[in-house]
């Protein structure tokens, strides 16, 4: 059974085809299910083994600054909290995101790439990236934010980086997958418990399904 | 190349610290021609048109922004009059090959070059091959504004490529050992050195870190077989099961995996797990890992034929790599000095031709 921290590629988009198979047709508002929908496998053009998914998603200011120091006039909605971010025109901008999930070579897990576009098509900078609806400010530990990443202030090194997709090439922001092996070790070893006798098919789909879970808590994934 | 593979190096030879010390300084010091020409149509008004081309032999280690204060001081002192001179804002500044290729700031010069190298070879007309490009000038196109940020990655900056660096580092850190302890454990102090080693292109200062994180060539590999003991006492015997000393824990034949990367001329960039020994226990060299990955272009041997004509051609830190080359000796002594061995590959035009 999969007891491992880790995947391996094919197991990676085993476990993807799986996941958009149960989830992309399903249109429950289930608090669960509702966060999972939407996904599609894309293929590397030429090389086989190197897809990922997909999905496109509508964000919007987050209406409430989560950080003190919040550059007036940059974004608009920056310096003012609750009621009254609502009544701002800005608030209201639609942004488009781009996520994908992609397997991370180096860490042997997915990993969670994404690009946020303003109405205008321009790609967020990093400062903006806190001030959208995509990341839960409360998880996020206080961080040193250079325009390259997102750094906690007791850590050496960042949460949330720049980073050129693994697949596509393009620039990027990541959520770093280092610290996803030892979460997911923990609950990976748990589900094999209950997954005796299922097939290995399953048994992936059920380690996504846990990941999708630990990244749930710190990135608003509802669509 | 036809010599390196006839005459096989008795594997230890290279294992001395004084011989790696030697590799190591040779990659350090290993450096590029570069030709930088400001885009015609953005020169601004009253440039001095008969001047804008500035040469750079740049470190392969470095990175462009990092060569960017030189090169301004160059465009402000012969090119730029002052009206123009203000206006510039080196973080919008962008690059891009003769030839239309964007390139990326956070890659070291020396990826670049290799890269842009392997990338002619494939484009049909294209003259050079890798030997006769060798000492050519990589002409670059400087733009100073409006970079494509669908393509390249925001904000270029000395600061920037520092963490991206840095991040490479830590990587690398976690495929050779499963954890990134050793990078962690680095003092903020060691941290920052290592990077002005890179910025001040001071071996001692970048080593003197980098050995805190690096895999060790000595003592011997656990491995290496006396050369005339029979084959079967070498095989499956598990490195920690060496009577003949205590295995390093820091040896590059004791890794996990050693980083590296296989960058095509077209798609994307191939990682993969690389353990530095085969399951035979014989060391795992460049030729095996190139035929596991790539057996179009670099086909495996096979006892019922003569030896198979590789389609490509495989070139590190500029070199053309030989096929016997052990994993994990490339990964102590010709990584970049982001811990990465980048391997690029290039197709052989002519047939026969390695």
């Amino acid at each position: 059974m999969l007891s491992s921290a880790t995947l391996t590629r094919s197991q990676f988009q085993q476990a993807c085809k799986a996941f958009i198979a149960k989830y992309s047709r399903s249109t429950s508002s289930d608090f669960i299910e509702g966060r999972l929908h939407g996904w599609s496998w894309a293929e590397h053009p030429t090389a086989p083994g190197f897809g990922f998914m997909s999905r496109l998603v509508l964000l919007s200011w987050s209406d409430t600054a989560s950080e003190p120091d919040l550059d007036a006039g940059e974004v608009g909605v920056a310096e003012v909290t609750d009621d009254a971010a609502r009544s701002l025109p800005v608030s209201s901008e639609a942004l488009t995101c781009y996520q994908t999930v992609v397997f991370s070579p180096t860490y042997q897990v997915p990993a969670f790439y994404f690009q946020i576009h303003d109405s205008k098509g321009s790609p967020l900078a990093l400062r903006e990236v806190p001030k959208t609806s995509l990341l839960f400010g409360h998880a996020i530990p206080p961080c040193d934010t250079t325009s390259f990443g997102m750094t906690p202030q007791e850590s050496t090194f960042p949460v949330l980086s720049q980073g050129e997709h693994p697949t596509l090439g393009t620039p990027s922001w990541y959520m770093h997958p280092c610290g996803m092996p030892s979460a997911m070790g923990g609950l990976a070893a748990e589900m094999t418990a209950e997954d005796a006798g299922g097939s290995e098919e399953d048994a992936t789909l059920r380690w996504l399904e846990a990941w999708f879970m630990v990244l749930g808590n710190l990135v608003d994934l509802r669509v | 190349m036809s010599a390196y593979a006839t005459q096989r190096h008795s594997p230890a030879s290279f294992s001395s610290p004084a011989s790696t010390t030697l590799f190591r300084r040779l990659t350090w010091e290993g450096t590029v021609p570069l030709e930088i020409r400001v885009d015609s149509k953005e020169l601004p008004a009253n440039s001095n048109r008969g001047l804008e081309v500035y040469f750079i032999q740049a470190a392969r280690v470095t990175y462009l922004p990092l060569l960017i204060p030189e090169i301004k001081r160059f465009l402000l002192d012969v090119v730029f009059d002052e009206d123009a001179a203000r206006l510039l804002k080196e973080e919008d500044w962008w690059f891009e090959s003769e030839e239309g290729n964007l390139l990326k700031w956070h890659w070291p010069v020396g990826l670049i070059y290799d890269n842009h190298t392997t990338l002619l070879s494939s484009q049909s007309g294209a003259s050079s091959s890798a030997k006769s490009a060798a000492a050519v000038p990589l002409r670059l196109i400087l733009h100073l504004a409006s970079p494509p940020t669908d393509k390249l990655l925001l904000s270029p900056s000395a600061e920037s490529c520092k963490q991206a660096f840095m991040g490479q580092l830590k990587e690398a850190d976690f495929i050779r050992w499963g954890n990134t302890k050793r990078m962690t454990g680095l003092r903020k102090q060691e941290q920052d050195g290592i990077w002005e080693g890179i910025k001040e292109h001071n071996f001692d200062d970048y080593w003197r870190v980098a050995s805190k994180v690096t895999p060790t060539t000595t003592p011997g590999r656990p491995s290496s077989p006396p050369v005339q003991s029979a084959t079967s006492t070498l095989h499956a015997r598990p490195p920690s099961a060496d009577p003949q000393g205590a295995p390093d824990r820091d040896g590059a034949y004791v890794v996990r995996s050693v980083p590296v990367r296989l960058y095509l001329p077209e798609g994307p960039v191939i990682q993969d797990l690389a353990p530095p020994l085969l399951e035979d226990g014989s060391p795992n060299t460049l030729s095996d890992f190139l035929s596991l990955h790539l057996p179009l272009l670099f086909p495996a041997p096979s006892s019922s034929t003569q030896a198979p004509r590789n389609l490509a051609y495989a070139l590190i830190q500029g070199v053309l790599a030989p096929p016997e080359a052990e994993l994990a000796w490339l990964g102590a002594c010709m990584s970049g000095a982001d811990g990465w061995v980048n391997i690029c590959i290039g197709l052989l035009r002519e047939p026969g031709g390695r």
